[in-house]
């Protein structure tokens, strides 16, 4: 026993040293790297996104108001660009689902509360019901619809509200407002206020979220911008760096499972459809801006993985971590910026809306998708190896 | 007196008794362990995760009969497996209990190739050993019930048939490290080290690329001579001791769950036979403890004349013909053990890669795999369409799945079964299957226009898997400062 308590203490005694060598490594330290880079990504991509969103959403309330007010042609067209702006930069803001706009729950992200999809839920998108809570006026009261669940109340149902033309509803014959007659018994300029209406509700639901979640990330709000940059160190939902860039990284999946294989691959026919096509499967049924989506996604990918736009010079990303890590990662780094880049430019090279595209000559379409998926091969294998990341809702199990 | 046959020496020798306290204790922190894993299981939402959450389940090759229970049948066993590792630490029923120990937990670990791990593997085995051990001779409720059952020794054999069954876990986890990625570049080591950089104290040095590969040597030499070290009297102290510190260092660092404490718990078999005794009076020289004994009655110490006395009472001896095939099943065994992870050297090739023989062959945590595989699925008119893994695979399956190639034919399997079912007839699946080995760039796994649907599952050499990529892995260096950090702190500072 004292023989065991002896070796304890000598083998304690000989890894003294490896403690004692903490400050001469200091600065130059993988942690403070990835430190450096996920503040980077907080202060130059997440932050100005959701300002921008926030901004962009407040001018989505003033639109849909004037135009709920007036039912003026003029003012739905200006509604409608005023939603597309708003749904252009969430876009982007789709690839930062860490944090307050991830999502709780067993498979959820470290201070996740949901709020993404309180903003723009799809794929759980709803017309039908979108249409059963116009007919009930549920908008007219803010809780109500607050208390609504997340298809009836986010930038997808307002993109129904604001583009869907004509005065049907996307129910079955047998749904309760159809059999009953009570959507015929509307007349049609009814049914065009309660739209309006709806809409202008929907989007101070929409600038509300918008506002917690930037003040969620703030540093004058609740500061998430420090549990990310401090991750590891004063963090309270972070207890690593690399747990911090963990989450970082799950969020970027965003661009495999649905930017490629659910936006591009099914509507082009590649994934999951056995015919030729499945346009039914595109993201924006009703604005037609599923191009525009994708487009945006692969910018916020940009944004995240080079930790803020590209010209600005304290940017610092996920692929400078890589190119840190010496000539072999760097190759990955400029490799990935290199698919990324033509991925983006592969996307813009389709004429038209992917809607257009699909139905003439989805070839473009594909070519989109196979660029996309160059990138994300590379992300989920070599990437990951490097970089010793989990895919999402893989990381927390056993090993050996 | 010796014999003068030398199989009669060896079989007085093999049944020289020694004392059944380390035996017993082995039973009880075996018990114990397996409760606190079912606990943490469960604490950690496992079940629904990895047994609920998805439909389709990875079978072992020869056992696709074996069906997963329905979902409150998961968590009955759970509870089974609780309840038989109680009875097995407090030694009641014990005959009983680690014989149905050893079913259901193999069964639930045979449920999801997924959910293979090396370390529940060896407690199949050390389950399957146990089964055939009267390890509730003493400290049990069993002998404390039936007094005619106390013994104060078991045949040496037995320890040292654990010991083997630990031994053999180290001897080939060190022999697998023997390759130039672990011992010329540290890697996956240096991947997996260089991201756990927060680690106080020491974390600022892991990111040094010779750390990782003083740390692969580390490993394997700990991993081959520690079982000698343990089994020299004089060492064995001190290696315990290094044993210690590596599977707490390791078990730190690592997710790998239970794998530390069952280590360095069952790696105590190699201390002489009677150390909890040694234990227990230095404890009380120590002032813990009272007065009393915790031994049983009639369990004797290690002194010559409690052994003699044992010896005397005798210990557990059995028929000539249960004898003789009890020595014959032994040795099968040991043979089975030692030539099972062996059989990866048959396949040739660079077993991380083809993965043929690398389960049951104790490779542990020698390479980091990350891949991307898509299915193109071909319908007998023609029509092609492509198929994520997601659609049938949970994330963590998926991830699993595309470093190791049965599992993709299994899946190319299950998508042609699926759309037979459908109605589509008899279709054609390939796999694209890009994967990084140990940080290389992704490589293809399997051969792209092979037909994954016509080729069967089994153990031959698999013609549809391509060779491994060629070259190091990457080199890792440590982070040099550029002139972006500099502004990102003063971002940080306008923060506070």
């Amino acid at each position: 026993m004292q023989r065991i308590a002896a070796a304890s203490l000598v083998t304690c005694l000989a890894l003294m040293p490896m403690a004692c060598s903490d400050g001469e490594a200091g600065e130059d330290a993988n942690a403070p790297a990835r430190r450096a880079v996920l503040a980077s990504i907080g202060q130059n991509a997440v932050l100005p996104t959701y300002r921008d969103f926030e901004t962009a959403t407040g001018e989505l309330v003033a639109a849909t108001s004037a135009y709920a007010a007036s039912l003026d042609p003029e003012d739905l067209t200006a509604a409608r660009d005023a939603w597309a702006a708003a749904i252009d930069i969430w876009q982007r803001a789709e690839l930062m689902q860490f944090g307050p706009a991830g999502s709780t729950g067993a498979v959820g992200t470290p201070g996740g509360r949901d709020l993404r999809d309180h903003i723009y839920s799809w794929p759980n998108a709803n017309p039908c019901r979108v249409d059963q809570e116009t007919f009930e006026r549920t908008y007219e009261d803010p809780t109500l619809l607050q208390a609504e669940t997340v298809d009836a109340k986010g930038l997808d149902a307002l993109e129904y509200l604001l583009f869907h033309e004509g005065s049907d509803n996307a129910c079955p014959s047998l749904s309760t407002i159809n059999e009953s007659g009570n959507w015929d018994a509307l007349s049609a300029e009814q049914k065009l206020q309660r739209r309006a209406d709806y809409a202008e509700a929907a989007s101070g639901l929409v600038h509300g979220r918008a506002q917690e979640l930037l003040g969620a990330w703030e540093p004058e709000g609740e500061n998430f911008l420090h549990e990310l940059s401090e991750a590891g160190l004063e963090s309270t939902v972070y207890g690593t760096s690399q747990e911090a860039l963990n989450a970082v990284s799950d969020a970027l999946f965003y661009v495999d499972t649905d930017t490629k294989d659910m936006k591009i691959g099914e509507p082009a026919g590649i994934v999951d459809c056995l015919n030729d096509v499945c346009p039914a499967a595109l993201e924006s049924d009703f604005a037609r801006r599923s191009k525009e989506h994708v487009l945006n996604n692969l910018h916020g990918f940009a944004l995240v993985f080079r930790g803020g736009p590209g010209d600005e010079p304290t940017s610092e990303g996920i692929d400078d971590l890589l190119t840190d890590l010496g000539p072999d990662a760097a190759t990955l780094a400029t490799q990935m910026n290199t698919e990324l880049d033509e991925a983006i430019a592969a996307v813009e090279a389709v004429d038209g809306t992917f809607y257009d595209a699909l139905t003439t000559d989805p070839t473009p379409v594909r070519t989109a998708h196979e660029a996309i998926r160059d990138l994300t091969t590379l992300y989920k294998s070599q990437f990951l190896a490097l970089l010793d990341l989990s895919p999402p809702a893989s990381a927390p199990a056993d090993n050996d | 007196m010796t014999h003068p046959n030398p199989a009669h020496r060896a079989w007085s020798w093999l049944n020289r008794p020694f004392d059944v306290a380390s035996l017993a204790v082995f039973r009880i922190l075996f018990g114990v362990l397996m409760m606190g894993a079912v606990v943490r299981y469960v604490q950690m939402g496992w079940i629904e995760r990895f047994y609920l959450q998805h439909d389709f389940h990875f079978s072992y090759w020869g056992f696709d009969w074996l069906q997963p229970p329905p979902g409150w049948g998961v968590y009955a066993l759970f509870a089974v497996v609780f309840v038989l590792a109680f009875c097995i630490a407090v030694g009641l029923f014990y005959r009983f209990a680690i014989v149905a120990f050893f079913l259901v937990f193999t069964y639930v670990e045979l449920i999801d190739v997924t959910n293979y791990l090396n370390h529940y593997y060896q407690v199949s085995l050390l389950a399957l050993l146990m089964s055939f051990l009267p390890l509730h001779r003493a400290w049990s409720v069993d002998a404390m019930r039936r007094p005619a059952l106390r013994r104060s020794s078991l045949p040496a054999w037995m320890t040292y048939l654990l010991r083997f069954q630990v031994g053999v876990v180290y001897f080939y986890a060190g022999l697998a490290k023997a390759g130039p990625d672990w011992l010329l570049h540290g890697q996956p080591l240096g991947m997996w080290l260089a991201a756990r950089t927060d680690t106080p104290v020491i974390g600022a040095l892991l990111d040094f690329p010779w750390v990782a590969v003083a740390m692969s040597w580390a490993g394997f030499l700990h991993d081959l001579l520690i079982v000698p070290a343990l089994l020299w009297r004089r060492s064995r102290p001190f290696a315990y001791a290094v044993l210690v510190v590596f599977h707490a260092a390791t078990g730190y660092f690592f997710n790998i769950g239970i794998f530390p404490f069952l280590m360095t718990t069952t790696a105590l078999v190699f201390f002489s036979p009677g150390w909890p005794r040694k234990v227990w009076s230095w404890g009380r020289r120590m002032g813990l403890g009272s007065e009393g004994s915790i031994l049983p009655e009639g369990a004797p110490s290690d002194s010559p004349r409690d052994l003699a006395d044992a010896r005397s009472r005798g210990s557990l001896r059995s028929r000539d013909g249960v004898r003789g095939f009890g020595v014959v099943a032994v040795a099968a065994y040991c043979v089975v053990q030692l030539l099972v992870p062996l059989r990866a050297h048959a396949y040739g090739g660079d077993v991380l890669w083809h993965e043929q023989g690398m389960r049951w062959s104790w490779r542990v945590m020698v390479r980091e795999k990350q891949g991307s595989v898509t299915y193109h699925v071909r319908l007998p008119d023609g029509r092609e369409t492509q198929i994520s893994p997601c659609k049938y695979l949970t994330q963590r399956q998926e991830r699993e799945m595309a470093g190791q190639p049965d599992l993709v034919l299994q899946l190319a399997h299950h998508i042609a079964d699926d759309f037979r079912a459908r109605g589509h007839g008899d279709v054609e699946v390939r796999a694209e299957a890009l994967v990084s080995l140990n940080g290389r760039p992704p490589a293809p796994m399997v051969d792209p226009s092979v037909d994954l649907a016509r080729v069967p599952d089994g153990l031959a050499k698999a013609g549809w898997i391509l060779p491994a990529p060629e070259g190091p892995p990457p080199r890792l260096h440590k982070p040099s400062g550029r002139p972006g950090r500099r502004v990102v702190a003063e971002a940080h500072e306008v923060d506070e």
